[in-house]
């Protein structure tokens, strides 16, 4: 059975990434107008508060946009072009050990798995994508810079 | 979660960033806001001993409609604190800090005030202003304000038998543009004499 880093094809995935993008556009964009808004409806008497509200909806905008793009778009960007990459090494063994640990690789989050082949060699899984190991499973890996983008479960 | 914890240990700076940031910017960008323009303001400062500047705003902002059509959203009357050399107090009032009118009681006066600190009157004002003018070397400067010589809207407010002398500022845009500053249909300054 194959397994492949994002379950679907890289033109699906990169439309989903793209819908993700305009998804962040469209928040500032509101954002913006809402700011317009409360710039336009202040006066001498409700300045401080449209001077908050301003602040608040900015404050809000900002960090959802900044952490989405940081946890949500980033990785799955750096997913497809490992996906999209080529001179994969391939490596055949069995799966030994599977850390419960994760580590950052690449800026990935990743589990670090013990394959036993030829030599014994610890390779990543990136926790989001779509390969899951199981112990003492007999595997053939793609890998780039280590990282599995293909594993085909025996 | 544990992606979210990773992510907030190490980027809780750029939020703490975004947050003075947003404050920063929309602090200055309503301060710009909420500046009073030039021309819709009068601002009035009092080189003197005594001045009662609460009835003199408050009677000005009644009386200010019915001499000029200019609207003036905000008066401000101010006695600045005399130290020793109060010459170069009043050249701050005058140029930096653009008062639109500077009352002097006669006590900081000296005879050539007009020519140092202050704006040449066109003719034109002195026509529409029925006070005493002040004159140095056959130019006019000013208004002399004192009760009995004339019937001006500061008379009331000078204390005693004070004389006190009215100036337009170096810096005002409420004064048919005397200065060459403002526009020349503005006249608040020249209508609150």
């Amino acid at each position: 059975m194959k397994q492949t880093l994002l379950q679907v094809t890289t033109e699906e995935y990169s439309e989903k990434l793209k819908r993700q993008i305009l998804f962040c556009v469209a928040c500032s964009v509101f954002a913006a107008v809402i700011n317009v808004v409360f710039t336009l409806l202040r006066n001498e008497k409700n300045h401080t508060l449209m001077l908050a509200l301003n602040i608040i909806v900015d404050i809000i905008a900002a960090w959802f946009i900044f952490g989405y793009v940081n946890l949500i778009i980033l990785p799955k960007r750096r997913l497809l072009s490992l996906a999209e990459s080529k001179n994969h090494l391939t490596v055949t063994g069995i799966v030994k050990d599977i850390e419960r640990d994760t580590v950052m690789v690449d800026k990935l989050e990743c589990t670090v798995v013990t394959v036993d082949g030829d030599d014994i060699k610890k390779v990543f899984v990136a926790t989001n994508s779509g390969i899951a190991l199981n112990q003492n499973q007999k595997v053939t890996l793609s890998l780039h810079r280590n990282i599995v983008i293909n594993a085909e479960v025996e | 979660m544990k992606n979210l914890r990773i992510h907030l240990q190490y980027k809780w700076g750029a939020y703490l960033a975004i947050a003075l940031a947003t404050i920063l910017i929309w602090m200055s960008i309503f301060s710009a806001l909420a500046t009073v323009a030039a021309n819709s303001r009068l601002y009035v400062a009092f080189f003197g001993d005594r001045y009662d500047t609460e009835s003199a705003q408050i009677a000005l902002e009644d009386k200010l409609p019915d001499y000029t059509n200019q609207e003036i959203k905000e008066f401000s009357f101010v006695i600045p604190y005399l130290q020793d050399g109060y010459g170069t107090q009043l050249a701050m009032y005058t140029h930096t800090m653009e008062y639109d009118l500077v009352i002097v009681s006669e006590r900081y006066m000296y005879n050539t005030i007009g020519m140092d600190y202050f704006v040449e009157l066109p003719t034109s004002a002195l026509s529409e202003i029925s006070a005493e003018v002040y004159y140095e070397d056959g130019k006019a400067y000013g208004f002399v304000v004192s009760d009995g010589k004339c019937n001006n809207n500061f008379t009331a407010y000078c204390s005693g038998n004070e004389m006190c002398y009215v100036f337009i500022t170096l810096g005002t845009q409420n004064a048919y543009a005397v200065n060459d500053k403002g526009d020349v249909t503005n006249d608040a300054a020249i209508a609150a004499i």
